[in-house]
């Protein structure tokens, strides 16, 4: 029994150090994006609550003049120092996201060259990241790529009847953005994205 | 979150578990309920870790690196033959897996390692089988398919999750 625990415990080292390839990276980095762009999102909007007392034409905490407004709060040199603070340090919080997103693109240049030039960085990430990986997203149908990101709504849809969804992820895409009919050209995209990743994963 | 199988015994549950027993465990994960099992066989018992993902799996080794009657298997449940000839006839199966096919998975593991009379808890959740059902049919079904089992709904500290308690 020792024995053989010895060599399951060695076999379980190699496997996990196998398991390792450019596609965990990407995984691993687009879910980290996300996290961020999270946080990023709320604290902006923390920090425009706060910067309001001071300056309340505040639009955005990332450009704003530091004059106070006419009915802007005294807030002393201490109050403002620590606000300046959490300011400056949302500022570097984004150029952390350009370097991820910098990153990202070039694992993708490699791995998925055509999926990144067709869904772009983020949107061609976050396929491989919820289908769980290039294989997976390679095999799916077009439909369901479509749909990718959209699973609360598809099973709110399947549950009570409500309409359903036409868009997952790929809603952000610009050619689904700028697109008049919607979920027409969320289809297009998704067929056109099932099409090249096929190629990215069968090429070699 | 509390491990489900000490959610279990907190109920005053008798799951069969027992000293010395030799354990497969099915969906180990990051090996906390998976080291419950361990200090209740005791150091004459044995348990199998099978876990599917090697992200996991990294906390999961750690685990059984330190309890000396504690196994790895970095496997597919759904593909037993790939790790058949790795494990013994086992005297308990505890499975917690969150997959559609979780009880014909859990089936064919029990038919190929569970001994005569050897005991099992899985854990069910309704959602991962059919996420549309209703959680009273989906277990209805399981109940039809497992036969002479006991049924425990878990929604105290687990919702939507059942666990499944027998005798092979």
């Amino acid at each position: 029994m020792e024995t053989l625990r010895k060599q399951l415990i060695e076999d379980t080292k190699k496997k996990i150090m196998e398991s390792f390839d450019n596609e965990s990276l990407i995984i691993q980095c687009s879910r980290y994006l996300a996290e961020l762009d999270t946080s990023i999102y709320s604290m902006k909007l923390r920090l425009k609550g706060w910067y309001g007392f001071y300056d309340h034409d505040v639009v955005d905490v990332l450009d704003v003049s530091g004059e106070k407004s006419s009915l802007g709060a005294d807030l002393t040199e201490e109050d403002l120092i620590i606000l300046n603070e959490n300011i400056e340090t949302l500022r570097l919080l984004l150029i952390l996201k350009e370097d991820n997103i910098n990153y990202l693109t070039k694992l993708m240049e490699v791995k998925v060259p055509r999926l990144l030039d067709v869904a772009g960085v983020e949107i061609g990430a976050k396929l491989i990241s919820l289908a769980g990986g290039v294989k997976e997203l390679a095999s799916m149908a077009s439909s369901k790529i479509q749909l990718l990101g959209a699973e609360k709504a598809l099973f709110r849809h399947l549950k009570s009847g409500n309409k359903a969804p036409k868009y997952g992820v790929i809603y952000f895409h610009k050619s689904v953005q700028d697109s008049e009919d919607k979920g027409k050209a969320a289809r297009k995209l998704a067929s056109e994205i099932s099409k090249v990743v096929k190629v990215d994963y069968f090429r070699k | 979150m509390i491990s489900k199988l000490k959610a279990l015994l907190d109920e005053g549950i008798d799951v069969g578990l027992n000293k010395e027993d030799n354990v497969l465990y099915l969906g180990a994960s990051h090996g906390v309920t998976a080291k419950i099992i361990s200090k209740i066989v005791g150091s004459k018992g044995f348990v199998f870790c099978l876990e599917v993902s090697s992200i996991v799996m990294r906390d999961l080794l750690k685990v059984c690196e330190d309890n000396e009657n504690m196994v790895p298997l970095l496997y597919d449940a759904n593909k037993m033959e790939e790790y058949e000839d790795k494990i013994k006839k086992v005297d308990f199966i505890y499975q917690d897996l969150a997959q559609r096919n979780q009880v014909s998975i859990f089936k064919k593991n029990s038919e190929t390692f569970l001994k005569e009379k050897g005991k099992f808890v899985l854990i069910i959740k309704a959602k991962s089988i059919d996420a549309v059902k209703d959680v009273k049919e989906v277990i209805e079904n399981v109940k039809k398919e497992m036969g002479d089992v006991k049924v425990v709904d878990m929604g105290k500290t687990h919702k939507g999750h059942y666990a499944i308690l027998g005798e092979k």
